[in-house]
């Protein structure tokens, strides 16, 4: 094992990639410093590649390091304990309110703590309790509750 | 050379790294984890452990109960009166993950559903009311911001208006109206009881005309009944007179009549401021008076010659 320049080099740059990306996360710089690992892996097992290819190729594993990350570890990424963050709408799905006017042509509003809520659904008189079933953006979409 | 280098790198890297990794949330705070920026879970008080670079930590919420100090604004109520008003929120985060992510601002946002509730609920009363009805306010204010702010992850304990703040003026008037509303009663009670004595003693005034009446009119009465049994005792002792001198002699009489002269003439010379005495009546008179007692003299002495032991004749008294 060479401790020659470029190998130091890609190691130290690879570990302070790390350690920013730590320090600041915007998950750029873990991209960069898996290229800077993979480049110097590529230099201890190819000693004599020129410092050219070795910029090119952590360009091109930078590339290929988020690409291998979206195929293989997107899918197994854990769930949220709170996966209705931030849909207000979503989150009042199950919700029994009264109507604060009535359904006309499938159009009506309710009343949920302080906002008021545009509804679609079948036809009801003001006051009738409706279930939130749905939520599509600003609508939601309701049904009678028995 | 290369190799120092690289192990310098290695335990600044390694070192951040371990920070990054081993986390330790105080007693009081919730902090949130994000994996690459997205939220994922939310720590608890105590030693955490997370994957750095991967995992991040987020907002670090705190769960305690917090006091916000809502500035003083200008409110006008319902008169036109323009207050000024302060006071304080109570508010604790129920859930970290809300109060991280469903607002921006979360203490700009309260304060300013606070104040804009404050305006809303003072506007609607006048100012007598909105100054002395202040548990009504804070009850209303406090469930309209409570509810607002539910889908943020809070619970707004109290809110408290602190100071409700009149300008000067109006304040001086209303210790003036106050003082003219205690001066009109002091007034109102002095002349109660102006009348109340009034009427007590044209009261009085009048019982006591009215018993001196009585007493008049019982004092007449008795008077006059004195002098009906004066004259029915004076009727009585002229009959007994009478009939006295009927059953005697009329020289009786003359007896007496003789001696209340005399007694008269005797306390008229013995009157000290008298020098001398009118001597009104005839001489002849008292000479004849004493001559009529010669005369009852020789008549008692005639009948008890008469009579022996005769009994002279009573005095009619």
């Amino acid at each position: 094992m060479s401790w020659n320049g470029p190998t130091v080099v890609w190691a130290a740059l690879a570990l302070l990639l790390f350690a920013a990306e730590a320090l600041a996360p915007g998950a750029f710089m873990l991209w960069l410093g898996l290229a800077a690992a993979a480049v110097f892996v590529l230099v201890l097992a190819f000693p004599g590649v020129t410092v050219l290819a070795q910029v090119a190729a952590f360009v091109v594993l930078s590339f290929v390091s988020i690409q291998v990350y979206r195929t293989w570890f997107r899918k197994r990424e854990p769930a949220s304990d709170r996966p209705l963050l931030n849909r207000r709408a979503e989150q009042l799905i199950g919700r029994v309110v009264a109507l604060e006017r009535g359904i006309v042509a499938g159009r009506g509003r309710v009343q949920i703590a302080d906002a008021f809520w545009d509804v679609s659904g079948p036809e009801l008189p003001a006051g009738a309790l409706v279930r939130v079933v749905g939520a599509d953006a600003m609508l939601l979409h309701v049904e009678a509750a028995d | 050379m290369g190799a120092s280098f690289l192990a310098m790198v290695l335990v600044v890297a390694g070192v951040v790294l371990l920070f990054k990794t081993v986390r330790m949330v105080p007693q009081g705070y919730q902090w949130t984890v994000e994996r690459f920026g997205r939220y994922t879970h939310t720590m608890d008080p105590g030693l955490h452990f997370l994957v750095p670079v991967i995992y991040g930590v987020g907002r670090k919420i705190n769960m305690m109960e917090q006091v916000l100090e809502v500035p003083s604004q200008d409110v006008i109520t319902k008169d036109n009166a323009v207050v000024k008003v302060d006071g304080i929120v109570f508010f604790q985060v129920q859930d970290a993950a809300k109060a991280a992510y469903e607002v921006a601002q979360l203490e700009v946002a309260i304060l300013n559903l606070v104040m804009t509730n404050i305006r809303t609920a003072i506007g609607s009363m006048d100012l007598d009311e909105s100054l002395s009805k202040r548990d009504e306010i804070n009850t209303k204010v406090l469930n309209a911001v409570d509810a607002a702010t539910h889908p943020w992850g809070l619970k707004v304990n109290r809110i408290e208006l602190k100071d409700i703040q009149p300008p000067r003026d109006l304040v001086d008037s209303m210790a003036r109206q106050m003082k003219a509303e205690r001066e009109k009663r002091a007034n109102i009670l002095e002349a109660e009881g102006h009348r109340q004595s009034e009427i007590l003693r044209a009261e009085g005034d009048k019982q006591a005309a009215i018993l001196e009446a009585e007493g008049k009119r019982e004092a007449a009465y008795r008077e006059a009944e004195a002098r009906e049994r004066l004259a029915e005792a004076e009727a009585k002792a002229t009959q007994l007179v009478s009939d006295a001198i009927a059953a005697g002699n009329v020289q009786a009489i003359n007896y007496f009549v003789a001696q209340k002269y005399i007694e008269a003439f005797k306390s008229l010379a013995e009157a000290p401021n008298q020098k001398f005495v009118m001597m009104p009546m005839e001489s002849s008179g008292v000479i004849g008076s004493i001559a009529g007692i010669a005369e009852l003299a020789k008549d008692a002495l005639a009948q008890q010659q008469a009579a022996g032991n005769a009994r002279p004749p009573r005095s009619g008294g």
